[in-house]
């Protein structure tokens, strides 16, 4: 059932039986007052009567006082006899029946409400030792009065059933409508609309309660909104990453097995079968190194680490040591520089993110060019520069470079045997060192990664939990 | 000679392409990006292009209706799995629609399908003096019809096929019975020996040893 309907029909009960039963009580109390009233007036004119009797009877003697009493009566009843009338059992007894009559002693009175040809008498008798003293007071017009007033009353009370009904009605709709438009917008929250939003400004919402509902779920509403806006990212990102990663992935994997299937089927003569074997090898080393990459990426996504103090004059001679091959290969000239210091690091990690800057400046460079590793305080940081003069990166590019499978110029990556997941998996290691990484490039000039990492403080702490990185 | 145009930029994967189709008879030529293989069409006339979606510069999808005037057949040839991409190629005039990594038999066999299509290809391979349809299935030796089995056929057309080039017997095996190849099975052996029975080319099916066996259309 709805609010407004039960509001309005509690409401218009409680309303209208308060009404009806004060209106019907202060006309019955009324009518009850006048009747009290008529009585009393009744029974003091008994009461004179019965004085006047007495004081007839008294002074003049039983004989000679009916002259005098039919006089009086007379001037009692102001020429209405029937009003008034005085006598012995005989005289009355069509007023009143024997019963009544026997019941009464000397000096008593009693009143009865009688009803007399369509007329209404209030009849008060009381007895003065064998005489009986009756008068009436008419109480028809208090009657009437009353009904009178029942029936207008009754009149009122219909043309008021139906103002408060409309009242009322118009009320509960204009007290709940707020309301209605908060389940208007719940409806469209879970039908999946989370772009509604309500205007809970006070005025409009009219109470308290229904303006706190409404900025609730606007809450609510607004924070599931990014929260799916989130999720969808999310999605978004994984689904170009399997794409990405199916591509790189299937790339060599159609090499390999058509190269293989090449060679199984037909026996070639051996300059073919060599040339056909180097490919697959190639090939088979690309995938070895985009599953190790990715083997990287996952394991950091999943593992804490624990950061602690390097050395920087070691980190630079296992450098030498591991990436002297790459300048023999590019036929760079690669420089070693640093300042002493101890850096706060997980070592394979960093190792892996210097070595890949290194391999993606040496395959920047030309030929016969030179390549820095640099390393240096900076202040409370430690600072790593890999600079080359290479080819550089288009302005247009930076923005993409970090995205896993992002390679500037596809055939020349994968040529060098690259899938595009250095740069992604560098930032990523950054990250968990709580460190910078700063790129900075122009065209055919050269390109800078900078990277800023925590010192290790002599003497400060040891080991330090490393943030979670989001 | 058909002539069939390959533009893919993973050279690898280009030239893999290149020596299956070659292996095939048909004349093939590689180009590496987009806007190269449009200058290549207007210059030269092709039978059918294979052509990758990825491409530097132009892609596929972007190429394919610059071609279409040219009226060359389109197979794509693509990582991009989705059903929605192969629609979207189909839908663009692609005639058929290879997902890497695919098996060079495979690009083969479509490659014919196209190919018949078009009416390139007869699907009549006449070699010394054998002519095989390929449609009907039907094999005849200077005009008289030869009953072949459905295996012993399958194995005279990769033989053919594949002329001068000694096969595997393994991967014979596997490619027409498509079961992983057994030991100490002497089907290939059998059926090639009828099939020279039928054929009366003893010589001309030769024994490769250790190897397994070679179609020569040119017997010293």
């Amino acid at each position: 059932m709805k609010i407004s309907l039960k509001i309005f029909i509690f409401t218009y009960c409680i309303m209208m039986v308060v009404t009806i039963l004060g209106g019907f009580f202060l006309i019955h109390y009324e009518y009850q007052d006048s009747l009290e009233q008529a009585r009393r007036v009744a029974l003091e004119d008994n009461d004179t009567l019965y004085t006047y009797v007495a004081a007839i009877e008294e002074t003049i003697g039983s004989g000679s006082a009916e002259y005098s009493m039919k006089r009086f009566l007379e001037q009692m009843s102001k020429g209405d006899e029937n009003n008034i009338l005085i006598g012995d059992y005989e005289e009355v007894q069509e007023y009143i029946s024997l019963n009544q009559a026997e019941s009464l002693e000397h000096g008593q009175y009693s009143y009865f409400i009688i009803e007399n040809e369509g007329e209404v008498l209030i009849q008060v008798v009381s007895k003065y030792y064998s005489k009986y003293i009756l008068n009436h007071y008419n109480i028809t017009g208090i009657i009437e009065r009353r009904n009178q007033n029942y029936e207008l009353y009754r009149q009122v009370i219909i043309a008021a059933s139906v103002v408060i009904a409309a009242v009322l009605y118009l009320f509960s709709w204009y007290i709940t409508r707020p309301l209605s438009k908060v389940t208007k917008m719940a409806g469209q929250i879970s039908a999946g609309d989370y772009t509604v939003r309500i205007d809970s400004s006070y005025k409009n919402m009219k109470s308290y309660e229904v303006e706190q509902l409404g900025n609730t779920l606007n809450h609510l509403a607004a924070n599931t909104e990014s929260y799916i806006e989130k999720l969808k990212g999310e999605a978004q990102k994984k689904e170009d990453f399997m794409g990405n990663f199916t591509h790189e992935m299937k790339t060599p994997m159609t090499s390999i097995i058509g190269y293989a299937d090449l060679l199984r089927t037909f026996d070639l003569n051996p300059e073919q079968r060599r040339e056909y074997s180097n490919y697959i090898y190639h090939e088979g080393k690309r995938v070895e190194q985009l599953a190790l990459n990715l083997l990287h990426l996952i394991v950091m996504e999943k593992t804490d680490f624990q950061l602690e103090h390097i050395s920087v004059r070691e980190l630079w001679k296992q450098l030498e040591k591991e990436v002297s091959f790459l300048a023999d290969k590019y036929c760079v000239n690669v420089h070693f520089e640093y300042e002493e210091g101890d850096v706060l690091g997980e070592k394979t990690l960093l190792l892996i993110a210097i070595k890949n800057l290194i391999d993606n400046a040496c395959k920047a460079s030309e030929k016969q060019t030179d390549v820095w590793l640099q390393g240096k305080r900076f202040g409370e940081k430690y600072q790593i520069l890999v600079k080359d003069c290479g080819r550089g990166i288009p302005e247009s590019e930076m923005n993409h470079i970090l995205e896993p499978f992002y390679m500037v110029d596809k055939s020349r990556a994968r040529s060098q045997g690259g899938a595009g997941l250095g740069l992604s998996l560098c930032h990523k290691i950054i990250q968990i060192h709580g460190g910078e990484m700063q790129i900075s490039s122009e065209l055919q000039k050269g390109t800078s990664v900078t990277l800023l990492l925590n010192m290790h403080e002599k003497g400060g702490g040891t080991n330090e939990e490393i943030p979670e990185n989001g | 000679m058909i002539q069939i145009l390959i533009v893919e930029d993973e050279f690898l994967i280009a030239n893999l392409i290149k020596a299956t189709l070659e292996g095939q008879g048909y004349r093939c030529k590689c180009i590496f990006d987009g806007e190269s293989a449009a200058t290549e069409i207007e210059t030269t006339h092709y039978d059918l292009m294979l052509l990758d979606v990825m491409l530097p510069k132009i892609d596929g999808f972007e190429l394919i209706s610059y071609i279409n005037q040219y009226e060359i057949p389109v197979i794509f040839i693509t990582a991009k799995a989705d059903v929605k991409d192969r629609v979207k190629g189909l839908r663009l005039g692609a005639e058929d629609y290879i997902v890497k990594p695919f098996d060079v038999s495979e690009l083969t066999a479509r490659v014919e399908v196209v190919l018949r299509r078009y009416n390139k290809s007869s699907g009549v391979i006449r070699v010394l003096d054998l002519e095989i349809d390929t449609n009907s299935r039907n094999v005849s030796k200077r005009g008289v019809p030869v009953e072949l089995t459905y295996k012993e056929f399958e194995l005279l057309l990769l033989l053919v096929k594949n002329k001068n080039i000694a096969l595997y017997r393994e991967i014979i095996y596997e490619k027409i019975w498509k079961d992983p190849f057994c030991e100490d099975t002497r089907t290939v052996d059998l059926h090639i020996q009828r099939l020279r029975k039928k054929l009366g080319m003893e010589r001309q099916i030769q024994t490769v040893f250790k190897v397994g066996y070679r179609f020569v259309d040119e017997v010293d």
